[in-house]
């Protein structure tokens, strides 16, 4: 062992409230789902400020998929090769895929799903694909009482993609509605270069909508820029449900540029603005692609 | 933390750091393992073994989770007769990975045929989960095949795969026609015992 390294004090709680409790004793110490993101951060190893670890893979109660009716419950670490296993049978054909499209399937196997959502500063694939289904989390307070609330997963982040309740709480599940394959909702789900390895070139964007009599009805649009921002704006969708098929170029170039300058408020400093016009681009190609496919009836 | 887990089919029991990545205990303890991986959690690909079966990244595995496991690097790997069904592929497609990322390569070609292999078996299984034993076939079968694909790889899943292996010495054309072949072999053995 190194001179001045200290070997970080593992807890292996098996409950919920005993993580919890471990968390109040020992406020510094952080919790551990599968630990790709963390291990794979720039000089983890070895570092003489390692703080304590919460290992939550003890704990029976997060390693729970459930299904019912009109959703999947799935507990928050779970991996996310096991969710997309159980989802083959559940999840519509574009939601497989976007699931799939998360790394190669050794890094599913080890990246959780509570881990990928609650990463501090970087959002992922996961945080965009269950922002844009109206995903629920449930998160625990990490109190004396540890009351649990449930919440969609677009409110768990700011718009620059911090993870707001970073030391505050443990989300312990998700609910993702598994009824979209008989509504006639439509998921369109892009990403661009590999959000884990070069996250200052990637580009995620999720978008559902559906259609009716020429409208886009209730869109729900997503896109996330790794490590600058995640965007997921009402107003903006409120826009897009104006719209009106067949698009024209001026009316698709409007809406882009609208995207372009609602970014650009969005992002953390310090961003290339390829990456931007990446994001506007991608829009433009998934509005012209709807268009196309309305058109060809 | 003292750290009990069996590499190579060896019994070890080690005192580590609590949170020490599985690469560096295995450069310590392997010295072949060494010359491979070297990236220190940057995701090179090279540093994956089998835990308990699975493949992972060793460099993102820290020491606690490790107690009581199995790791099998390519260098145990080697030696077992999953390792000549790949090697037999490549000689029959005539290619192979450079000398740099063959280990890596190979084993990652192991964990996809793995996955050929449990994707073929959850579709009958998982769905005896799912639906109450009820036997698998109709559309809902249909379905979950159409997602799922049909129990092959094509090249596009390959290229994803192969992705966390950064070197590009060989095409994904090829590793295609290896690992479909390597897993005819696999199936014809299974067979050949059964």
């Amino acid at each position: 062992m190194p001179e001045g390294l200290r070997s970080p004090t593992v807890f292996t709680p098996k409950t919920i409230s005993e993580a919890i409790s471990n968390k109040l004793k020992n406020p510094d110490a952080h919790f551990w789902a599968g630990g790709t993101y963390i291990m794979s951060r720039p000089n983890f190893y070895p570092n003489t400020n390692q703080k304590d670890i919460i290992s939550l893979a003890g704990i029976q109660d997060l390693s729970r998929i459930y299904h019912a009716d009109r959703y999947l419950e799935s507990g928050a670490m779970v991996t996310i090769q096991q969710l997309l296993t159980m989802g083959s049978f559940i999840f519509s054909k574009e939601l497989y895929k976007a699931i799939n499209s998360i790394g190669s399937s050794v890094i599913r196997n080890q990246a959780t799903i509570g881990g990928s959502l609650c990463t501090s500063d970087m959002r992922f694939t996961l945080s965009c694909v269950l922002a844009t289904l109206n995903v629920q989390a449930e998160i625990r307070m990490v109190s004396k009482s540890a009351t649990a609330r449930w919440m969609p997963v677009s409110k768990l982040y700011d718009r620059r993609g911090n993870f707001l309740f970073a030391d505050s709480a443990l989300l312990t599940k998700i609910r993702i509605p598994t009824d979209m394959t008989t509504s006639q909702s439509q998921f369109v789900f892009k990403v661009l270069d590999s959000p884990m390895l070069n996250p200052s070139e990637s580009v995620i964007m999720g978008l559902q909508y559906s259609i009716n009599q020429g409208n886009i009805m209730t869109p729900s649009l997503c896109i996330t820029l790794p490590n600058a921002c995640f965007y997921m704006s009402q107003d903006f969708d409120n826009l897009l449900s104006t719209i009106t098929f067949p698009l024209t170029a001026d009316k698709i170039a409007k809406i882009t540029r609208r995207l372009a300058s609602d970014l650009k408020l969005s992002v953390r400093q310090n961003v290339d603005q390829l990456q931007i016009e990446r994001a506007v681009r991608l829009l433009d190609v998934v509005l012209n692609d709807i268009n196309i496919n309305y058109l060809a009836g | 933390m003292r750290l009990n887990c069996n590499i190579n089919g060896s019994q070890y029991s080690l005192v580590v750091n609590s949170d020490k990545p599985l690469s560096q205990i295995l450069n310590e303890q392997i010295p072949t393992f060494a010359q491979n991986s070297q990236c220190l959690g940057a995701s090179c690909g090279n540093c994956i073994v089998l835990i308990n079966g699975n493949a992972a990244l060793s460099c993102l595995v820290p020491a606690f989770k490790l107690n009581g496991a199995s790791i099998l690097t390519f260098e145990g790997f080697q030696k077992t007769r999953f390792c000549h069904d790949i090697e037999r592929a490549y000689a029959d497609v005539g290619n192979q990975p450079c000398p740099q990322c063959y280990p890596s390569k190979t084993v990652i070609i192991e964990s996809i045929l793995n996955k050929m292999d449990k994707e073929n078996h959850s579709r009958i299984s998982g769905f005896n989960i799912m639906k109450g034993n009820e036997a698998p076939s109709g559309a809902n079968e249909q379905a979950a095949r159409s997602r799922t694909g049909s129990g092959s790889m094509d090249a596009e899943m390959i290229a994803r795969e192969m992705a966390m292996s950064s070197c590009q010495c060989i095409e994904v054309s090829d590793l295609e026609k290896i690992i479909n072949l390597a897993y005819k072999y696999r199936s014809r053995r299974r067979a050949r015992r059964s």
